[in-house]
């Protein structure tokens, strides 16, 4: 009984620890199981993720990439409208240069400033950039709505809205605009719309494209938009540029009636005296009111002739003395800067946006006619070219002892110890008005004997 | 008492004994199975891969609006894209700027590529583990196939060799393996290391490609640490951004471990 009592104790023993190690063992390896499939299941969601993440961040990223795409581009449409002077010159063919705001012809009468029906005459145009063609002088006077065309221009002309369209892999993801804007060249842009806005310190824009994205099974189909602001004073700088061509008419006008500040009087010590006075006057007219932040330099150039047939229509032939100058005046911003694209070059290249424009004028210096003012009897009035008395009026006449100005006539340009003679019919009228006297040139100028 | 009940005492404590070897093989078995060939790697690699396919994503979503020098970074690298190098667009610190913008996050393992039309025209790379004079080759514990050693350039640990991915020149040395390629090219079948109790692997610095193709004595395939390599191998994971100015494509890659 004993040892029967003992055997099978032993026996049962045994068979429940096998027992509870097999039922161990079981569980061991349903959690094995388990553990093995949460971890196949959570590979596959983590696979299904890793695909929604990839499309939804490619279609993020080329967005935030599409802006700095805008934003280089409008940065460059205005670099090129500034140093392209708004188009002056270039939409305004047949009219003025390249790069001119202001432009009188010498060989045309200068307009008046009524037309013959009394009317005031358009010089500067109201509503236009230039006015009509055939005016002295041209004028090129853009305002905001004008570089709004040309910045607009610049963007669907140059090929800033020509991109890549579709693009088939980027990194297995398909990308292509939808519903692109037919620009000037007839191909279909990248963009969908877009609007530009000029003001005092800055130029914004506002890209919007249809975008389609698409990786796998998965797709996005979205208009996005870009907005830009480019920090620059372009506006106020096209405005302080019409207000100098403004008053640059002015000027010339002044010249035209004879104003006393503007003519070259008996006084003058001589012809550079008289152009610096002028370039002054140039200078500051083109270099008023620059906005803030703006830095304005000029490169003036001047000359004196007297008149002939090439400005005979800004004083008649031998009667007088023509002023010209051309001036450069650029407009540079000294706050902001951004990086230019040198196409020849191939660079990219930081500089600030500019404004660059051209004025040319032939202008009345001294008019012969007017003097000498009313007088009785009538003198000759003497003037100082290069040194005293050199240079008189006599009769409407202007001519010249022992100095050479350029385009005088030689029959009005006297020698040292010659004197007038009745022989040369200009020379004869003034002798004509001297009762009897004469003018020499001496050594000294012009000495009436 | 004791005496008379021994003979079957002893004959099931044996049994027990042989049940519990048993079992314990099986664990055991099942330990090798579960963890050592297969589960081990691929649950880390459930546990890194939110991280892994994630954090590139982060990192160029914080490099899109972030400005490093005096441009923003997607901005320089169209310009870059544009000109096809990084001083035309008057961006030549760009590589240098990425690295100390990677340090700030910590990441080790990066490569940062501009490419012109296909054409690769900038790149900032971590050079993590790089070493000999231009980063050609890889600090390891052993060159094995398909690599020599070169100087290191003091850029290894004293007890590590400097090891270029170079199948020629291994091939001309003495007592090499043959050279056989696998993993469509990509790797060498190699002789790896095998620390105890654990399951052969690559060298240091070297990328189980996973193929198993190779056999005998070089069972292992094995692969350069390139870029391409680890995303290969799902390692790391490359965004792609396209760069646009007029007709001009480039693009912007990001790869991060």
């Amino acid at each position: 009984m004993k040892s029967t009592t003992c055997c099978s104790k032993g026996v049962g023993t045994t068979a429940g620890t096998i027992m509870l190690m097999i039922i161990f063992l079981i569980f061991f390896g349903v959690y094995l199981y388990m553990v093995n499939n949460h971890v196949q299941s959570t590979i596959e969601l983590n696979l299904e993720s890793s695909q929604i993440l990839k499309l939804k961040s490619t279609f993020a990223l080329f967005n935030a990439s599409l802006g700095n795409t805008w934003l280089i581009s409008t940065v460059q449409s205005i670099f090129m409208t500034g140093d392209e002077s708004i188009g002056c010159g270039i939409d305004t063919s047949n009219r003025l240069p390249a790069g001119y705001w202001y432009w009188r012809d010498p060989n045309q009468d200068r307009d008046g400033l009524t037309d013959a029906q009394g009317r005031p005459i358009e010089r500067i145009p109201a509503t236009n950039k230039g006015n009509v063609w055939g005016r002295n002088p041209q004028i090129c006077y853009p305002r905001d709505n004008h570089v709004l065309d040309y910045l607009q221009a610049k963007l669907e002309c140059e090929d800033f809205l020509s991109l890549k369209n579709p693009m088939d892999n980027v990194g297995g993801v398909a990308i292509s605009f939808n519903s692109g804007r037919n620009v000037c060249s007839g191909n279909n842009g990248a963009v969908a719309s877009f609007l530009l806005d000029l003001n005092d310190d800055n130029v914004e824009s506002k890209f919007s494209q249809s975008l389609a994205v698409v990786y796998g099974d998965g797709r996005i189909d979205a208009q996005t938009e870009n907005n830009i602001k480019v920090m620059t004073s372009l506006r106020q700088m096209v405005a302080a540029a019409r207000e100098a061509v403004a008053n640059l008419l002015i000027l010339g006008d002044a010249h035209e009636q004879h104003y006393p500040v503007t003519q070259y009087l008996p006084g003058a010590p001589d012809k550079d005296s008289y152009q610096s006075g002028v370039k002054s006057r140039v200078d500051a007219i083109l270099t008023a009111r620059v906005p803030s932040g703006v830095l304005a330099t000029t490169d003036i150039q001047t000359d004196m002739r007297a008149a002939d047939n090439s400005v005979s229509n800004v004083v008649p032939t031998g009667l007088g003395l023509v002023v010209h100058y051309k001036a450069t005046a650029t407009y540079t911003e000294t706050n902001n800067a951004y990086y230019y694209n040198n196409g020849a070059a191939n660079t990219f290249v930081k500089r600030p946006i500019k404004l660059e424009y051209i004025a040319e004028d032939y202008m009345p210096a001294l008019d012969c006619t007017e003097w000498p003012k009313p007088a009785n009897p009538p003198r000759p009035t003497a003037f100082n070219w290069q040194s005293t008395n050199d240079m008189v009026c006599c009769a409407g006449y202007l001519f010249s002892c022992n100095v050479n100005i350029p385009g005088l006539d030689p029959a009005q340009a006297l020698t040292v110890n010659t004197r007038l003679q009745n022989s040369i019919w200009q020379q004869g009228i003034c002798i004509d008005i001297l009762s009897g006297a004469t003018l020499s040139c001496t050594p000294n100028g012009f000495e009436l004997s | 008492m004791k005496g008379l009940s021994m003979p079957e005492d002893i004959g099931m404590t044996l049994i027990l004994l042989v049940v519990v070897i048993m079992m314990v093989v099986m664990v055991f078995f099942i330990y090798i199975e579960v963890f050592l060939k297969m589960g081990s790697s691929q649950s880390a690699y459930s546990i890194a891969f939110v991280s892994i396919a994630n954090k590139p994503y982060l990192i160029t979503e914080v490099l899109a609006h972030t400005k490093l020098g005096d441009r923003q970074v997607f901005e320089q690298a169209i310009e870059i894209a544009t000109t096809g190098s990084a001083q035309n667009a008057g961006a030549a610190d760009l590589p240098e700027n990425l690295t100390d913008f990677m340090k700030v996050y910590g990441t080790r393992e990066y490569y940062i590529s501009i490419k012109s039309n296909d054409m690769e025209v900038m790149n900032a790379d971590s050079n993590e583990y790089k070493c000999g004079a231009d980063n050609e080759g890889w600090c390891s514990n052993k060159c094995d196939v398909g690599r020599v050693e070169i100087n290191d350039n003091g850029n290894c640990w004293f007890w590590q060799s400097c090891c270029k991915e170079d199948k020629v020149a291994y091939a001309s040395t003495v007592n090499n393996y043959p050279v056989v390629t696998c993993g469509g090219g990509r790797g060498v079948c190699s002789e790896g290391v095998k620390p105890l109790f654990q399951r052969r692997t690559c060298a240091q610095n070297r990328l189980d490609i996973g193929t198993q193709e190779c056999t005998g004595a070089t069972p292992i395939c094995c692969a350069p640490k390139t870029e391409e390599n680890q995303i290969a191998v799902g390692n790391a994971v490359k965004v792609s951004v396209p760069l646009l100015y007029k007709l001009n494509y480039g693009i912007l890659e990001v790869s991060v471990k």
